[in-house]
């Protein structure tokens, strides 16, 4: 059985990859293709709840051996307990007001921690880069550092005194010729990797649904 | 208790176990178990010796064979020189001489005196028979008489008596082998001065060996023959000596004209000058026991004079005159059953020495028994018999062997061999002394073959004495011979003749130098030698070992790689100060410091109401003006798919460019939205962008729209799946049937936005808000091929610009503005001078703080330059 699922497993990748590149080519295949697409979402939307209890389950082992730090896992599991309840409770009303609370819940809670952490990194990224060449001096740092000053700087108008022409053609410059050269590249780059990467799974090189 | 491991089969064994009771392997290993050495005046410790003489050292095998051989001389001497005629006195005080020599340890040569601490090991046997045999002694005192009288010049009368019954009785109660020893032993008896003394030590033996027979007659004057033989005797005394007695068949007296007294007289007399050399280990083991101390030390030492020494048959003279009175412990000695008597002959002497110490002056001296029976190289004959064959030939010189003493060898019943004693109410037979002794063969023997076949073991060497003791077969039954062979079992006597290392130390040297003698220390060998080579064949220990060099073989690049690998690990290993309180201090107050500054900045911003920053010039905005250009031509309640992809943390900046933008299209043109995600929260995100939606109307107040679900807006929820969520959703041709309900559990078909829609084609515009350029690019990439004419516009953060670029610029995407820059350049936004001052304040806060760490680094650099030089 260990050399028989592997063969299923790749087996299965393989035609069903081939399905879905020959649906684009082939109308006949169309229909056959977006069924496959349709159940890779489905897949994706139960490994959702699967990661969801995985999570609970953790957790709760934490607070069952009571190994340190288990208050925040109590918290965790508490918090997903309650909203999971509500949800189904609102859900229920007919009167409709779950989104309202579910909207309310969200608002004061998710979305003033998340961006107060995003407050707290941009502070963070402020005190490394005036840190940088304290902790590594060398010319990497200071052209790192350098480009940053120049995009931060020109990249909104000085208050009082307005835009710098110089600057803002250096922008312009840099933006047009050396950040979009290298993001196509990066870009290029990407899609060939993940074009072999097809490749790869679909002639069963590679396997990460398993077997070697 | 505990346990002894077998090393070959790993099993228990008791403690004190020297084999393995499992596999008969040894436990212990030989050589260890061995002492170290042995100091001269250790006492030596008993071992078994006779398995041990093929192993024994050269020099001590010779010493051993020259002890031997001296005995064998002496036995060739006493067949050879002719019998010594000394007085009964002066041979007892020779032999008292001899006795206290003995005690002198230097006339006693160093193997000889080796040897007794060994012999005495059989004490525990010995003392068993002493024991036995003081029992039977003290039983016999009471049915014996203890003295004997004796008159001076005359044979006592049961001495006469039993030579007449002798005469009588001969051929029926006489054991054959035993007239014959007896015989032999008389045959060395010296002749004595006197009858009395010369007739006493026949009677004693006879009398010694029929105490358990009553029936000897005492006769008060002595027969004719016995008579005739004492005058004779009388003369004999200073006659020439050398005259040998051969009491063969053949040669059974002497011959006439050569002595008036008989050979076989003269040589029971000569047996005390030359015993034979096995009576040392009689002797020996009689110094060995307790009760030497209560024996004289002429009794004791005569017959170890006898081996060691040649005889000399002068020193006699100074010995006290014995009576000829018969002991009776003599005679309670020769009760002792055969059978129960052991192989060696020194229980019997050490009975006899026990007695003969209380009275020397008037009975027998024990002393002279010993002789006669440690003479007797085969057991005692029985008294009767004894006397009958000294009876001498009733013709003159030269005729037959009478015919009692011609019948004496071919008389084989043993029991017959014991006359009753006189005095002795019981008739039985006297089971003969030494049972074990083989009766010689009655036809065609010579009493030479005799005496050859019943020599005793004890009496052909030490080593066949050792080997009948029982002790010694025990440990044969215990262990086999093989392994008496180790070195281990060295003999005490041989270990206290082992010569001391230090004073030959070459010899151990010698020995392991030499392959064939190379002793096995391990394993099953252990304890043999020259089983194995030394070294194995061809090898020549002659060379100089060859001397490898300690220097490192390696070329230029590869020590410069080491030196490399040294340098790397130098920085990696060396030890990094450890920062102080006061720079973790300051490293925490400039964090604060920092974040004080931008809050400060910050708030200063949102409080200037959004003017005191200019907005930027327009250079080269194609992208943002193509936005707002499709913006603007969007039709009136057109339907707009709005993708809210981006995490709650990014709507501060994504809202605030969004806002403007769809404020103004939904105030001006009622556009129907249609919410969907692929983030779990954008659906959320969604829901509060619309409802956060205001305009301001044209009396400058702010106006809610009355956005509600299924109306004016729908919200799809969120699509799962990632890539193929969005492939499956572009792909889709009825928006309905793939997203049969809202996210808020209404009927997608019964909305208003998604009526007209079937597929993603059928939008006006697919507007993603995404601050993420991974998610952007799916987008893009899902959308295209079926967006059609559709046109794409991208609302980013200001971080996503430098990788969407790029689709912009190759037309798959229509229009993008990315951060609140991109907006400002239609709408100016409330937050518009708090972002300027907060950028403003970051760069500068960069570049002072870079400057001033840039600065100290080379500092440090120096100082730490400086240290090191």
């Amino acid at each position: 059985m260990k050399r028989f699922w592997p063969v299923i497993n790749t087996s299965i990748a393989a035609i069903a990859g081939f399905l879905t590149l020959l649906g684009y080519f082939i109308r006949n295949l169309k229909a056959l293709k977006d069924f496959i697409v349709h159940g890779a979402v489905i897949l994706a939307a139960f490994a959702i709840l699967v990661g969801i209890a995985n999570l609970f389950m953790v957790h709760l082992t934490k607070i069952r051996t009571r190994q340190e730090g288990n208050i925040y896992s109590f918290l965790l599991l508490t918090a997903m307990i309650v909203s999971l309840g509500f949800g189904l409770a609102f859900s229920m009303d007919p009167s409709g007001s779950n989104p309202d609370f579910m909207q309310g819940l969200f608002k004061s809670v998710i979305f003033p921690v998340e961006t107060s952490l995003l407050a707290l990194l941009a502070v963070t990224l402020l005190y490394a880069s005036v840190r940088l060449l304290r902790t590594r001096t060398d010319w990497m740092s200071i052209v790192f550092l350098a480009s940053a000053v120049i995009g931060l700087f020109t990249m909104v108008p000085l208050p009082f005194i307005g835009e710098i022409r110089i600057l803002n053609g250096l922008r312009s410059f840099l933006m047009d010729y050396f950040v979009t050269a290298g993001a196509r590249g990066i870009l290029i780059g990407i899609s060939l990797g993940v074009l072999t990467t097809g490749l790869r799974v679909l002639l069963g090189a590679d396997r990460p649904f398993g077997g070697k | 208790m505990a346990e002894i491991r077998c090393p070959m089969c790993s099993k228990p064994n008791p403690e004190g176990q020297d084999t393995c009771q499992f596999c008969q392997a040894r436990l212990t290993p030989l050589e260890s178990s061995s002492p170290a050495g042995y100091q001269p005046g250790d006492e030596p410790t008993p071992k078994s010796t006779s398995e041990l003489e093929p192993i024994l050292p050269e020099w001590l095998r010779q010493a051993r064979q020259e002890g031997k051989d001296s005995a064998e001389e002496f036995e060739e001497l006493q067949a050879e020189e002719k019998p010594s005629k000394p007085k009964q006195t002066d041979r007892l005080a020779r032999l008292k001489l001899e006795g206290t020599r003995k005690d002198n340890q230097e006339d006693i040569p160093d193997w000889l005196s080796d040897l007794r601490p060994e012999i005495s090991r059989d004490e525990q046997i010995e003392e068993t028979f002493e024991d036995a045999a003081s029992a039977n002694i003290s039983e016999d005192e009471s049915q014996f008489p203890t003295e004997t009288p004796v008159i001076d010049g005359k044979l006592p009368g049961w001495l006469s008596s039993l030579a007449d019954q002798g005469e009588e009785d001969q051929g029926n109660t006489i054991k054959t082998e035993g007239s014959l020893d007896w015989l032999n032993q008389a045959e060395d008896t010296p002749p004595q001065d006197s009858d009395q003394d010369f007739l006493s030590a026949y009677s004693e033996e006879a009398f010694t060996e029929e105490t358990d027979s009553d029936e000897i007659p005492v006769a008060t004057e002595l027969p004719d023959w016995l008579g005739g033989q004492k005058e004779e005797l009388e003369l004999e005394e200073t006659g020439p000596e050398g005259s040998t007695f051969q009491f063969t068949e053949d040669q059974p007296v002497a011959s006439e004209g050569e002595s008036s007294v008989p050979d076989w007289i003269q040589g029971s007399g000569e047996t005390q000058d030359t015993p034979a050399a096995p009576f040392s280990t009689g002797a020996q083991n009689l110094e060995d026991f307790g009760s030497i101390d209560e024996l004289p030390d002429w009794i004791s030492s005569p017959e170890t004079n006898l081996e060691g020494e040649s005889p000399v048959p002068g020193v006699e003279g100074d010995s006290p005159a014995v009576s000829a009175e018969l002991p009776d412990w003599l005679a309670a000695m020769k009760e002792e059953p055969a059978g129960e008597m052991p192989s060696t002959s020194a229980a019997p002497f050490q009975e006899m020495d026990t007695d003969a110490a209380g009275s020397p002056g008037e009975e027998l001296p024990d002393w002279l028994s010993f002789t006669q029976d440690e003479n007797e190289n085969t057991p005692a004959p029985p008294a009767t018999k004894t006397l009958q064959e000294m009876e001498p030939p009733p013709g003159p010189p030269g005729e037959e062997i009478p015919d009692w003493m011609s019948d004496l060898p071919v008389e084989p019943e043993p029991e017959s061999g014991t006359t009753p004693l006189p005095g002795s109410e019981q008739s039985e037979p006297v089971p003969p002394a030494f049972a074990e002794a083989e009766p010689p063969s009655s036809e065609g023997g010579s009493l030479d073959d005799i005496f050859s076949v019943d020599v005793p073991d004890w009496l052909t060497g030490i080593d066949t004495d050792k080997q009948a003791s029982p002790e010694n077969k025990q440990e044969a039954g215990g262990q086999p011979a093989a392994e008496d062979l180790s070195p281990v079992n060295l003999p005490s006597w041989v270990q206290a003749m082992r010569p001391v290392e230090s004073a030959i130390p070459d010899a151990k040297a010698e020995q392991a130098a030499t392959a064939d003698q190379f002793l096995e220390k391990e394993g099953p060998l252990a304890g043999l030698s020259g089983v194995l080579p030394a070294a194995p064949t061809g090898f020549s220990p002659s060379g100089k070992p060859k001397v490898h060099s300690i220097k490192i073989q390696a070329d230029e690049g590869q020590r410069s790689h080491a030196a490399l690998l040294d340098k790397i690990l130098e920085t990696e290993t060396r030890p990094e100060p450890i920062s102080s309180d006061s720079i973790r201090y300051t490293q925490r107050v400039l964090r604060w410091v920092i974040a004080g500054v931008m809050i400060f900045v910050l708030t200063i911003g949102l409080f200037s109401n959004g003017k005191s920053t200019p907005l930027p010039a327009i250079i080269d905005r194609s992208k943002e003006d193509t936005f707002f250009e499709i913006i603007d031509s969007l039709p009136n309640q057109g339907s707009v798919l709005l993708v809210t992809d981006y995490e709650a943390a990014y709507a501060g900046e994504l809202e605030a460019i969004a806002e403007q933008v769809l404020e103004a299209a939904m105030f001006l043109k009622n556009i129907r939205i249609t919410l969907i995600s692929t983030y779990p929260t954008g659906p959320a995100l969604g829901e509060k962008l619309i409802e956060k939606a205001e305009i301001i109307d044209l009396r400058d107040e702010t106006v809610d729209l009355d956005y509600t679900s299924g109306n004016q807006y729908v919200n799809l929820g969120y699509i799962p799946g990632g890539l193929s969520g969005i492939h499956s959703f572009t792909s889709t041709t009825n928006m309905t049937e793939a997203f049969p309900v809202t996210s808020d559990g209404l009927t997608a078909r019964e909305t208003i936005p998604l009526q007209a829609v079937h597929g993603i084609s059928d939008f006006t515009a697919i507007i993603v808000l995404t601050s993420s350029s991974d998610s952007a690019q799916l987008w893009i990439e899902q959308i295209t091929p079926v967006r059609s004419t559709t046109p794409l516009l991208i609302i980013g953060s200001a971080q996503s610009e430098p990788v969407l670029l790029p689709y912009v610029n190759s037309g798959q995407v229509s229009g993008m503005i990315n951060g609140l820059q991109g907006s400002s350049q239609r709408y100016r936004s409330k937050f518009w001078d708090a972002y300027c001052f907060g950028l403003l304040t970051a760069t500068l806060l960069i570049v002072i703080g870079s400057i001033w760490n840039l600065i100290q680094a080379v500092q440090d650099r120096r100082k730490y330059i400086g240290v090191e030089e």
